[in-house]
């Protein structure tokens, strides 16, 4: 019941015992002081009620019944503030207990946060251990490889003088591996970079059908070897991108192509696609990829528990890489279409020259020799 | 035909490239670290360094600038398999002309060094 409410029937309780029945006006009052009390108003307030009526009474009466009036409306007030100061203590004693409770929270939450901290600090470490395990590791990785591929080089061209078939062939076999070896290398370096957001990319001018039969030559001998056939036609576009990095998109698409196909064989086209956009589509007509790799055909090491695995030797890094390389440095899109049993298609849309974006350092040609 | 001092710590690809240069037909010197490297630019005068980057003591960006320091203009090529963001850039100001990345396939490499002293050579670039 809402106060004024309250004081109001007070007031005519009080009323009654002045011009009616005195003993149900000295019950009625005292049961509102209870009300009063259970609605957890003040000592203040009860205090003002009481005054009021006071006033009123001592304006009115005689002292002996001024003096009951006292006593009881004391009474009443008294309860109230007993009541009160009984709700208050308990009251109290739940903040007290809730504080602890708190206290304790936030004991756990420091500790949470100390811990997290840690668990952040070695993180850090982690990733900075990781980098360096990174370029080690691939120095260290590259260095026996290359008196490997060096030397086998070095024999295979006759500098040492003339070879049989056999000693040829298997040389070959060496000199193929180590530069798998060196691609799976390259491959690692190359998402650590990305992963870091530490790649660079390096904008060049060249002609688009250049690039792709520079990748399309590099496929043909195994292609032949395969007894398939390899179509290539591409337009001549400018193009002012990262040649290498789209070369290496379009090998690494060739050489899967390639790969996964056993009869038929594999085509490449080049063309513009859209105000300065160009398209490069590989197709082949090879296993296919089965629907449940669709959804998941670009995350890291997916060969590793796909069939897929059985014919490739990757470590599943190629089309993330590939992916990657489409959208963060050349800024564009990889598309497939695949139905297993009749081949696949992957498509490369990109423009002829992306947008300069501040995190990624541009660098506009790359020459092996700078001369001073 | 001029001398080539090649500064590598690695024996077999010390042996791999003394090999390409022996066949361009240049005498060739080696050093197993830095701190011979510098002597031996110093000392012998040759008309193009091939400097491996990772050496133990003193890296091949160091030796290179103790050569430039000593007023060696000779042109350096460095050799690297690290090939990491900011290397590209730390290899030229060291005082390096050009760098070669690891592996390298022998035929190529040798055209381009053979290139590059002549184009040095034609340019008058060589002071030492």
């Amino acid at each position: 019941m809402p106060i004024t409410a309250l004081r109001k029937r007070y007031q005519e309780a009080l009323n009654d015992f002045f011009h009616r029945d005195e003993e149900k006006a000295l019950y009625e009052v005292s049961n509102l002081g209870k009300e009063l009390v259970l609605e957890k108003l003040g000592p203040d307030v009860l205090l003002e009620i009481h005054s009021i009526c006071l006033k009123k009474i001592v304006e009115k009466l005689d002292p002996v019944t001024i003096s009951r009036m006292v006593v009881n409306a004391n009474e009443v007030l008294l309860n109230g503030i007993m009541a009160y100061a009984m709700n208050y203590y308990s009251f109290m004693e739940l903040i007290e207990n809730e504080k602890l409770k708190l206290e304790e929270v936030r004991g756990e939450l420091q500790l949470k946060a100390a811990k997290l901290e840690e668990a952040n600090e070695k993180l850090h470490e982690m990733d900075r251990l990781k980098s360096l395990f990174i370029a080690t590791m691939s120095h260290e990785l590259r260095t026996p490889l290359n008196s490997i591929i060096g030397f086998s080089r070095i024999l295979m061209d006759e500098w040492a003088g003339p070879l049989n078939e056999e000693q040829k062939e298997n040389l070959a076999i060496i000199l193929t591996s180590g530069k798998h070896l060196l691609g799976l290398i390259n491959d690692i370096i190359d998402i650590s970079k990305i992963e870091a957001g530490k790649i660079e990319r390096r904008l060049e001018k060249f002609d688009l059908a250049d690039m792709i039969s520079e990748g399309t030559m590099a496929l043909t001998n195994e292609a032949h070897r395969k007894n398939l056939t390899l179509q290539v036609k591409s337009e001549h576009i400018m193009m002012r991108t990262d040649r290498k990095r789209f070369l290496q998109c379009v090998l690494n698409l060739l050489s899967n192509a390639v790969k996964f196909t056993e009869q038929g064989g594999v085509s490449v086209t080049a063309c513009r696609a859209g105000f300065r956009r160009v398209e490069v589509v590989i197709s082949d007509t090879g296993i296919g990829i089965p629907q449940e790799y669709h959804q998941s055909l670009f995350t890291p090491f997916l060969s590793i528990e796909s069939p897929l695995r059985a014919k490739s030797q990757g470590a599943g890094l190629g089309l993330y890489l590939t992916k990657r390389l489409v959208t963060n440095i050349l800024e564009g899109e990889l598309l497939f279409e695949s139905v297993p049993g009749k081949g696949s298609a992957f498509t490369m849309q990109l423009p002829v020259k992306p947008r300069r974006t501040q995190e990624v350092a541009i660098f506009e040609t790359e020459r092996l020799w700078e001369p001073s | 035909m001029g001398t080539v001092l090649i500064v590598e710590d690695n024996d077999y690809n010390l042996r791999l490239m003394s090999y390409v240069l022996k066949r361009a037909g240049y005498t060739v010197i080696a050093a197993n670290s830095g701190e011979k490297g510098v002597e031996m630019a110093a000392g012998q005068r040759p008309e193009l360094i091939i400097m491996d980057i990772n050496l133990p003591g003193i890296d091949g960006l160091e030796t290179t600038r103790r050569i430039r320091d000593f007023g060696g203009r000779m042109p350096i090529v460095a050799i690297t398999s690290r090939a990491m963001t900011g290397d590209r850039e730390t290899i030229l100001e060291a005082g390096c002309n050009g760098y070669i990345e690891k592996p390298y396939d022998p035929t190529t490499v040798m055209e381009q060094i053979r290139e590059f002293i002549s184009r040095t050579r034609s340019s008058g670039e060589r002071l030492t």
